[in-house]
């Protein structure tokens, strides 16, 4: 950060730069030193080193399974590479799901508090720039490398999956995965927000980091698991009832929808598995009847999940927003 | 006829005897001899073969000797007198004897109603005096015939008359064939296995035809008279073949553009133009349409029903599908019939259901939302 100071000054001597410069330069400037930040320090490489191996696993077991025929329908072989499993490792998304979380919460939880701690913020804020670009910049950067990462995975299986089973995907399939992926940076980054959040409201990165970690756990492990024994604590003690039936797994569904994990794992195995024609637990015998088993369109599998991709973009903003204001209403002292 | 063998030898041992004295008395030896044959007076039709079989009995002495002859007949019957397999001029009876000879006469095609005497000249054994009466007027003509005029058949099979065609004339005809089929119809004679469109026939001959006729494929169920000549310039036969085509019913549903896939807001309706045709022979009744569809689903024709459809045409049909709101995105099959007295036909129409986009437009309107307040937190706490 010193640096960084150091090259603010270097940009300050100029005074009568236009507002709209001096608005936007020291912020792209912030942006970029906490880009290179992040992408030097050894707690990234580590994370990011965990995150490519299991990435590696997940693309050589579906790739195994492939090749030992599991892919049953070939309509969509190539986001197979995502899905599909040999079942000695879980698949790319189900990995995704899990750790990309990690890296949203190791990049923005000493994010604000450790800066304070060591006195950076306070001399940041001395410098002619806006209170809240620190904060911004902190978003933005970690928001763009989460973006990075995700798509060089991405980019990555779909890569391996040419190169291995030489099958080119479809613009369709193309673009699934590029939507899918858009909505695991915009995961990631409800994450980055939530520790940002810690980091802004927690002096201690220590407490921060594990406030982020067990809301990770517990969204992750913990939650399923409560709401599967409210479930069925909650069962309908006639089981031949249906309406009541409906009705309970409509509310288990309500509640499994409040996890930002569980809303990930809908849109993007929706999005990956264009077989995928309802989120409901049930199918109707009415609806059923007469349907065809065929994949929907892309179009129609995005509108499937627009709920889902609209709460998980909202749950980010607002948890941005959450950040912002705590931020916001801090004081900032030097060594406070 | 039949002696026995001693009968036999004693014959030959009397005739032997005898032979050498019945040389110097021949002609006194007439009495003693007869013809006779059973059929005196014989009705025959124009062309028909008369047979006559004669006896000559010898119940002399002597060997008896007799030249044959006919007389009273044209040239025309063919008067021929026959012994063991051969023709015969000269017979002898041995004493006490009798041998057989074969009179055939054919009766010419064209003779004249009446009665005709025939005599058998038999020498010493007398003549016989035959009468032969014609019944009926002889013909000089040519005749075709069917074994079976009348057939029955679908429109798409063919019809093959066997037909004969006999030359009555005294001379070689060559008969040029036709067959007068309606429009579209087609119609090949053969022969002998080889398409032919005239024949050789000899005099008194006939000629096997076979007339093949294939129907237009869009021919109504009717009978069809196909009238078949043959013809030269100087004698021809007609016969007129029967064609009963038995009507095929056959109806056909799709679209007007032959595609059978549409889309559907869930919820919504969509019109489909759907097309019913009568792709048989004969006319359809009392078409009604009606769809299978998945549950809550309905399927509303205009018209409903049609009361009849001509052969080969085809009648327009509107079809509104309503799909339910609770219908999963995806693609459904609804089964759309149309059902007439005689025969049906199936649709099945690839309904994809798309979701309705107003709840994605909500969905951006909460997050601009979103996005305005985080805004307005911006202009509060940011730049100040």
């Amino acid at each position: 950060m010193n640096a960084f100071i150091e090259k603010l000054r270097l940009r300050m001597p100029r005074p009568e730069a236009s507002r709209a410069e001096r608005s936007s330069s020291p912020f792209w400037v912030m942006v970029q030193k906490e880009f290179g930040d992040h992408i030097r320090s050894w707690r990234f490489i580590i994370l990011l080193a965990i995150v490519t191996l299991a990435c590696i696993g997940s693309i050589y077991t579906a790739v195994t399974a492939i090749k030992e025929g599991q892919a049953g329908d070939t309509s969509f072989l190539f986001l197979q590479m995502f899905t599909i499993s040999n079942g000695a490792l879980p698949n790319f998304l189900t990995f995704l799901s899990f750790l990309a979380p990690l890296i949203g919460i190791a990049i923005g939880f000493d994010g604000v508090n450790s800066e304070r701690n060591k006195g950076t913020l306070s001399r940041v804020m001395s410098q002619p720039v806006y209170r809240d670009d620190f904060l911004n910049a902190k978003f933005v950067a970690g928001l763009l490398l989460i973006a990075v990462v995700v798509f060089s995975l991405g980019f990555l299986v779909m890569g391996v999956g040419l190169f291995t089973i030489g099958y080119p995907p479809t613009p369709e399939e193309f673009w699934r995965v590029i939507a899918s992926l858009l909505i695991t940076v915009i995961y990631v980054g409800l994450w980055l927000n939530l520790s940002l959040l810690f980091s802004v409201r927690f002096r201690q990165a220590a407490t921060s980091a594990l406030s982020g970690i067990a809301i990770w756990i517990f969204f992750l492990v913990f939650y399923g698991m409560i709401v599967n024994l409210v479930g069925s604590a909650t069962m309908p003690s006639n089981p031949m009832n249906t309406d009541a039936i409906l009705r309970q797994q409509d509310w288990m569904m309500l509640l499994e929808r409040i996890s930002p994990a569980y809303l990930f794992q809908e849109a993007a195995s929706t999005l990956l598995l264009p077989d995928t024609r309802t989120l409901n637990p049930f199918i109707t015998q009415d609806q059923a009847y007469l349907a065809i088993d065929a994949p929907l369109s892309f179009g129609q599998s995005l509108l499937l999940v627009w709920p889902q991709v609209v709460a998980i973009i909202a749950e980010t903003v607002l948890s941005f927003a959450a950040s912002y204001v705590a931020f916001m209403r801090q004081e900032i002292r030097s060594r406070s | 006829m039949f002696k026995s063998s001693r009968k036999i030898i004693a014959a030959v041992a009397a005739a032997a005897l005898f032979s050498l004295t019945a040389l110097a008395s021949t002609s006194s030896a007439a009495t003693g001899v007869k013809l006779y044959t059973p059929y005196m007076s014989l009705s025959a039709a124009p062309g028909e073969d008369l047979s006559y079989s004669i006896d000559l009995i010898n119940d002399t002495d002597s060997v008896q000797t007799a030249d044959l002859s006919y007389s009273g007949l044209s040239s025309d019957w063919k008067p021929e007198l026959t012994a063991g397999g051969h023709p015969i001029k000269q017979l002898s009876v041995k004493p006490n004897d009798s041998q057989i000879v074969n009179l055939s006469v054919q009766v010419p095609y064209e003779v004249a109603k009446g009665d005709y005497a025939l005599n058998v000249n038999a020498g010493s054994f007398g003549s016989l005096a035959l009468k032969i009466n014609i019944a009926e007027q002889g013909t000089f003509k040519t005749e075709l015939t069917a074994e079976q005029p009348n057939m029955q058949g679908h429109s798409d099979s063919k019809f093959t008359y066997n037909l004969t065609l006999s030359n009555h004339t005294a001379g070689k005809q060559q008969y040029s064939l036709a067959a007068e089929v309606p429009t579209g119809w087609d119609a090949t004679f053969s022969s002998g296995g080889t398409n032919v469109t005239a024949v050789d026939i000899d005099p008194n001959g006939s000629s096997s035809i076979t007339l093949t006729v294939t129907p237009a494929e869009n021919a109504k169920a009717d009978t069809y008279q196909i009238p078949v000549h043959a013809s030269n310039s100087s004698t021809s036969a007609d016969a007129t073949m029967e064609a009963v085509i038995t009507g095929t019913y056959g109806i056909s549903l799709t679209t007007s553009d032959q595609r059978l896939s549409t889309n559907v807001t869930a919820g919504g309706t969509k019109n489909l133009e759907l097309v019913v045709q009568n792709t048989g022979s004969a006319d359809l009744t009392n078409v009604s349409l009606t769809a299978t569809t998945p549950t809550d689903w309905e399927v509303t024709y205009e018209p409903k029903t049609i009361a009849s459809i001509k052969a080969g045409q085809s009648v327009p049909v509107t079809a509104t599908i309503k799909s339910t709101s609770k219908a999963l995105s995806g693609d459904y099959v609804v089964g759309m019939t149309a059902q007439a007295s005689e025969k049906s036909a199936d649709a099945a129409i690839r309904v994809t259901v798309k979701s309705s986009v107003l709840w994605g437009w909500i969905g951006v309107l909460i997050i601009v939302a979103v996005l305005a307040g985080v805004y307005g937190l911006f202009r509060k706490y940011g730049r100040r």
